[in-house]
């Protein structure tokens, strides 16, 4: 009986080879094993609840006992009971709002011990507190699993989970598990969120963040980063404060507005400038087929708009999320050289700039080109390449080689990190401009594909263009990038609009939004989901464009509808 | 408390040592293995509102918790673990066939417990690292600096010296086998 009871010790430490088992298996033919077998069990359950309460010191841990299926049962007798857990328990739900449940999908209520190994569920608009006996704590958000919870690891399959970890001994680190990688923390405060990718930000201390590949960052307060597959981890500065704690009050896929926020209040006094007015004045920057950047080095949602009729200033405005507040990034020109793209003191024309303004993220600069100049009776082009550098506040015409694409007024284009350069397409095909070397390149002839929005999938390296009914894509890692018809499925009316479109890396969908539901796009399937969610803004009739944009340090959407309405942020669910 | 519900968790829970022992044998981990306990009461109770009798409960819960236990190992897709249903099959008959004799209960478990205080520190120390904090052999043979053919052997020899001493003093009290 030796034998068997090698086999069992191998058997419980989950180390039996198929040869081992088969073996086991027929050693349990005869009664005698089969009575070893009971007795072996039967003294590791004892063994393992005994040790527990032979330590006299160490109290026996409750676990509430809810019940789902049998839940009339229970609720007809009033009644609830919990039945004596064996072991320790390593942390303890301390407060639970909405349906929590454990892994099995038993009920978990305030009070619950949870024993190494063990975890729990929440459902959207639930949340729960846990408290490990070192002291750490977590907030578990709505539609979050925290799958295992161990003294020293924390497995998180999807959602959002804030921990405040207790300093932790030297060489003994707190880790936090997830599909994506791990961050291992020695005593801080930090925030995970788990979906496809999980993205780390760290409010006090430090944490080394590691995704599968075994590419390290160690993310400092004040910072996040984000662990995906094939993805080398980057650590970015943390969310704008004001506009942080905005956001963390959302529920997932909400929208909130931010109150006082109208963009009016950053606009020149009109009596000032009453060159620059034209049919309607301010109000145009937006209105009037404008666009907008996400500068994520400031953390502000840049917004440059007006032209044709309507307005003439070229002044541009800049939404800080650090304290929700408009600001002029630019003065307007007062006295603007109408019906010219560039004015006497060297500066662009106010225009309204469609899907033509992108962000250089690694030049910190704002690019721009082509789109409706103001009051341009004589139908002049647009084709100067422009870039705004945020750092001197100053507008440079690029001047740049190679081969400049027409630039009309219904323009769409789009930065992209993995080769650096803005990608364009204008209608008569897809060019891209490399800030580095000033060049522009022509890549394909696409004529009438245009009054559209680009976004780019930065993980697939995929252009995606949505508008007038049609969605096309290229694949921008190719060595020849070609635009092709992207027969995606569902959001018909969505992609007909003049949408506002980015990529949400934690979700990994392009996300658009023209009004009414948010729409989302699964990048495999090719499927469009809409997200209704209460609180949404009115649109512009003209058109959404750039002015929706993913906000990387919040985690969350910015756009901004008029002039005279506030702006709003959308929560995704995670 | 309902009386029936209450019946039915009083004989419920006179299962528990010996179900725990089954489920916990088979799945060796102790989160896993308490939840599907508690699962296991949920089938039942939620059998017992739809009026279904259940005469021999210890039986009906292990036949549950078989289920239960074979769907966990076909979700964890574990390749070192024996994913048919042979050895949970033959477990569930060997305890079965033992619930019957009645040589299971809470006499033979103090006098385990008795037993394991009476064993020499080191003895105590690899059941405390084997059992009560779960650690696989080729652990605690890391954690103690020790080969784990040593250990192994080690741990045999004090289960086989709790047996002997279970067994005694089971006699000494006249009960037992």
């Amino acid at each position: 009986m030796i034998r068997l009871q090698e086999l069992l010790l191998r058997w419980q430490d989950g180390a039996l080879t198929p040869a081992e088992s088969d073996e086991l298996a027929r050693m349990l033919e005869s009664a005698e094993a089969r009575e070893l077998l009971v007795e072996d069990f039967f003294t590791i359950q004892t063994l393992r609840e005994g040790l527990g309460d032979a330590g006299a010191a160490r109290p026996r841990s409750r676990r509430w006992m809810g019940l789902t299926a049998a839940a009339v049962l229970i609720a007809a007798a009033g009644a609830f009971f919990f039945i004596q857990r064996p072991t320790t328990a390593i942390a303890h739900v301390t407060a639970v709002r909405g349906d929590v449940v454990s892994i099995q999908g038993v009920p978990i209520t305030a009070g619950t011990p949870l024993l190494a190994g063990q975890g729990l569920k929440t459902s959207a608009a639930a949340n729960a507190t846990i408290q490990l006996t070192d002291g750490t704590r977590l907030e578990v958000g709505a539609e979050t699993t925290v799958d295992r919870v161990e003294p020293k690891r924390i497995s998180i399959v999807r959602g959002t989970t804030e921990a405040v970890v207790r300093p932790q001994p030297e060489g003994e680190p707190m880790v936090f598990a997830t599909p994506h990688g791990q961050a291992t923390v020695l005593g801080t405060s930090l925030r995970l969120t788990v979906d496809t990718a999980t993205r780390l930000e760290v409010t006090e201390g430090k944490v080394r963040l590691e995704n599968v590949a075994g590419k390290t960052v160690v993310v400092v307060s004040g910072h996040y980063a984000v662990a995906a597959a094939g993805v080398v981890p980057v650590a970015m500065r943390r969310a704008p404060a004001k506009a942080a704690e905005l956001v963390r009050a959302m529920a997932p896929n909400s929208w909130l507005a931010a109150p006082d926020t109208h963009l009016r209040k950053a606009a020149p006094d009109p009596l000032q400038v009453p060159k620059i007015q034209l049919v309607s004045g301010v109000k145009s920057v937006v209105s009037a087929w404008s666009g907008a950047v996400y500068e994520t080095r400031r953390d502000r949602l840049v917004v440059w708009g007006g032209g044709a009729s309507t307005y003439a200033g070229n002044e541009v405005y800049g939404f800080r999320l650090e304290d929700l507040a408009w600001e002029r990034i630019t003065e307007p020109t007062a006295d603007p050289t109408l019906g010219k793209q560039i004015n006497s003191d060297g500066t662009p024309a106010g225009r309204g700039t469609y899907n033509g303004l992108a962000y250089i993220a690694h030049a910190d600069r704002m690019f721009a080109t082509g789109g409706a100049i103001a009051a341009n009776a004589g139908n002049v082009g647009a084709d100067i390449t422009w870039t705004l550098d945020f750092q001197s506040r100053r507008w440079f015409d690029m001047k740049p080689s190679g081969t400049r694409p027409q630039t009309q007024a219904m323009n769409s284009c789009a930065y992209d990190p993995g080769t650096r350069k803005v990608w364009w397409l204008d209608g008569t095909g897809l060019f891209s401009y490399d800030y580095d070397a000033n060049r522009w390149t022509r890549h394909t002839t696409d004529p009438g594909v245009y009054d559209r929005t680009m976004a780019i999938d930065t993980k697939r390296g995929r252009l995606v263009v949505v508008g007038v009914g049609e969605v096309f894509s290229a694949d921008l890692r190719a060595a020849a990038p070609k635009l092709q018809p992207w027969k995606t499925a569902g959001g018909d009316a969505f992609i007909r609009g003049r949408v506002g479109l980015d990529y949400d890396p934690v979700a990994d969908r392009i996300v658009g939004w023209a009004g009414g539901p948010v729409f989302s796009l699964d990048p495999e399937s090719g499927a469009w989901t809409a997200h209704d969610a209460p609180g949404a803004p009115r649109p512009t009739e003209s058109g959404i464009y750039g002015r929706w944009r993913y906000v990387p340090s919040l985690d969350a959407f910015v756009v901004v509808t008029d002039v005279d309405e506030n702006v709003h942020f959308y929560r995704a669910s995670r | 408390m309902a009386d029936g519900l209450k019946d039915l968790t009083s004989r419920f829970l006179a299962e528990r040592h010996l179900l725990m022992a089954f489920i916990y044998g088979l799945v060796r981990d102790a989160g896993v293995a308490e939840d599907l306990f508690q699962e296991v009461w949920l089938k039942l109770a939620e059998a017992s509102e739809k009026g279904a009798r259940v005469d021999d409960l210890g039986k009906w819960c292990r036949g549950v918790a078989r289920n239960l236990i074979l769907h966990h190992w076909r979700e964890k897709r574990s390749r070192t673990v024996v994913a048919d249903s042979r050895i949970v099959d033959l477990a569930a008959r060997a305890f079965d066939e033992q619930a019957e004799s009645g040589r299971f209960g809470s006499a033979r478990r103090q006098a385990l417990i008795d037993c394991v205080s009476s064993l020499p520190g080191n003895s105590r120390e690899l059941i405390h690292l084997k059992y009560e904090q779960g650690l696989s052999v080729e652990a605690v043979a890391d954690r103690v600096r020790r080969p784990y053919s040593g250990i192994m052997m080690a741990l045999s020899r004090v289960r086989k010296a709790l047996g002997v001493c279970v067994e005694k003093r089971l006699r000494l009290a006249g009960e037992g086998s």
